[in-house]
């Protein structure tokens, strides 16, 4: 590992270029003359607007306070789904970890970070595998949330099909000579019973269905 | 599993899944069967099995064993409307009686082996502290009750993971290499966390052979029973195939399934009415599937039932619904 100054004349550590296995690491951006930097890190949660990074195996002289008001490019490897993210960041608070010197957490702003950035960062929070596994068998066994949106969008369609039914029949009825009652009437009682086993339908499923909260 | 069994303790870390009503249920339903059952409300600080029998003011409750004003447990054993049910009311958090001594604790334990009767249940109380895993712990049969909510499933996977490393550190109590590799557990660098009961045994090698054959030992022994509660319709039981498969993955273990209990309006009014269910309600899906598990305890005990008697349905947990090959550790 090699160090530079910055521009504030304290040293930065460097990593150099990042192995095959460094998926997630922190590029500091250079100010002056100087080059860019990058830290090993870690995602150690999501804040409301920003990210908490945690910086472990740092230099033990190294004084965190020199990474205040940085620029920083957080730099995500691509996991076979998605291409190298490069989030653009900025430093906005460091701290000093448990694990003494050499550890530090640090709160980076991600500016107008969208929902898709978050959904991405999230895969990087260290997280206990157990319970990642739970949560993912979890995900596996709940209904398909299309499933239930094309379920309602038939529950709809149904409806309006009766609606429609009944009131052709009805109007069939007014307007029609009275040899054409029966067909009248046999429209509206089928668009009757639509409705009323529609109802009878989601009456039975609301009961069945499990409770929520 | 066959397992001889007079005690069972009855948790699930989780508040409000209906561990009270489980249990008072499955008392009645195995009192149906000719056993003689007693019903211990653990849940020091919040007992209330008492009222779900129609008890409103019990007479003695353990308060007055742990305060040592009556030395004998069997003495606060309490008749109820129920023949065949005998009632050790809870004590509610006054004069530290939610936080027994560990000597109250052995006391409790040791005298509730003598208590008369075939089968004795301990209902305990919700969250995860020592004495609620010790009493968990010390019972040779453990019930899991849990909802298909998913903060159920969290919950009793917490419990069940807790207790069993709790049953580790007092196994290992004086071995401080062992309590060390433990604590690497809870490790947060990713080069020195043991993420799973494997990885723990895997360590051990290294430290000794008898080690590691006192944890398989311990291992084995951790035998529990899941059973989910309110259920509604078939796929609610996936939960319990769940925390079975995170159990095996990570911890070693392998509970269960010992039955459900279907979501039935019968039981709030019970509760309601304070009747205990499921007295004059036998027909209700809730108590048919009480009847099961009440079954399935006594094979557990006793060993399995005469053909035909063993009414489990087949498929009634089905195991499929997880892709294959989507869990990766």
């Amino acid at each position: 590992m090699k160090a530079r100054k910055d521009n504030a004349g304290v040293p930065i550590p460097d990593l150099g270029p990042p192995g095959a296995a460094a998926d997630l690491y922190l590029e500091i951006e250079p100010r002056g003359h100087n080059k860019s930097s990058r830290l090993p890190v870690q995602v150690k949660n999501l804040a409301d607007e920003g990210v908490i990074l945690e910086a472990v195996d740092l230099p033990a002289e190294f004084d965190g306070e020199t990474l205040l008001q940085q620029r920083a490019v957080i730099h995500l490897a691509p996991d076979g789904v998605t291409k190298e993210t490069q989030l653009r960041s900025q430093v906005v608070w460091v701290r000093q970890g448990e694990g003494g010197a050499g550890h530090f957490l640090l709160g980076l702003d991600l500016g107008a970070a969208d929902f898709r950035t978050r959904r991405v960062l999230e895969k990087f929070v260290a997280r206990p595998k157990d319970m990642s596994d739970l949560w993912t068998y979890w995900d596996q066994v709940q209904p398909k949330a299309a499933a239930q949106i094309a379920g309602a969008n038939d529950g709809k369609i149904i409806f309006y099909l009766g609606a429609g039914v009944t009131v052709v029949g009805l109007a069939l009825k007014v307007a029609l000579p009275h040899s054409y009652d029966v067909m009248a009437m046999t429209l509206t009682l089928v668009g009757v019973y639509l409705i009323a086993g529609k109802c009878l339908w989601n009456w039975w499923r609301g009961r069945t269905v499990p409770r929520e909260g | 599993m066959r397992l001889g069994k007079k005690l069972w303790s009855i948790g699930g870390g989780k508040g409000g899944i209906g561990k009270s009503v489980f249990t008072l249920g499955l008392g009645i339903s195995l009192s149906r069967m000719g056993k003689k059952i007693i019903l211990v409300d653990a849940d020091l600080g919040g007992a209330n099995l008492h009222t779900l029998m129609g008890v409103r003011f019990p007479p003695v409750t353990l308060e007055d064993f742990l305060l040592n004003r009556i030395s004998r447990l069997e003495d606060i054993v309490i008749e109820t409307r129920v023949e065949g049910i005998g009632l050790i009311c809870g004590a509610d958090d006054i004069l530290g009686a939610a936080n027994p001594t560990y000597n109250q604790k052995i006391r409790i334990l040791k005298q509730i082996e003598d208590l008369p009767a075939d089968l004795v249940f301990l209902d305990l109380g919700a969250g995860t502290s020592f004495n609620i895993l010790d009493f968990f712990n010390y019972s040779p049969g453990r019930i899991c009750v849990m909802t298909n909510q998913a903060t159920s499933l969290q919950n009793v996977y917490g419990f069940i993971k807790s207790a069993l490393y709790r049953q580790i550190t007092r196994e290992f109590a004086r071995d401080h290499d062992m309590l060390r590799l433990v604590l690497q557990t809870e490790a947060t660098a990713p080069d020195t966390k043991i993420d799973s009961v494997e990885e723990l045994l895997l360590q051990l090698p290294e430290a000794g052979e008898d080690r590691l054959q006192r944890l398989l030992n311990l291992l084995r022994n951790f035998q529990l029973l899941l059973v989910v509660n309110m259920v509604r319709e078939t796929p609610d039981l996936q939960a319990a195939r769940i925390i079975e498969k995170v159990c095996e993955s990570f911890l070693s273990v392998k509970p269960e399934i010992l039955g459900h209990l279907s979501f039935d309006p019968e039981i709030e009014k019970a509760v309601n009415q304070m009747v205990p269910f499921p007295l004059n309600r036998q027909d209700s899906p809730a108590a048919l599937d009480l009847k099961e598990i009440a079954l399935n305890i006594l094979s557990y005990c006793y060993g399995r039932p005469e053909a035909g008697q063993d009414i489990r349905p087949a498929g009634q947990f089905p195991d499929e619904g997880f892709p294959n090959g989507t869990m990766s550790r």
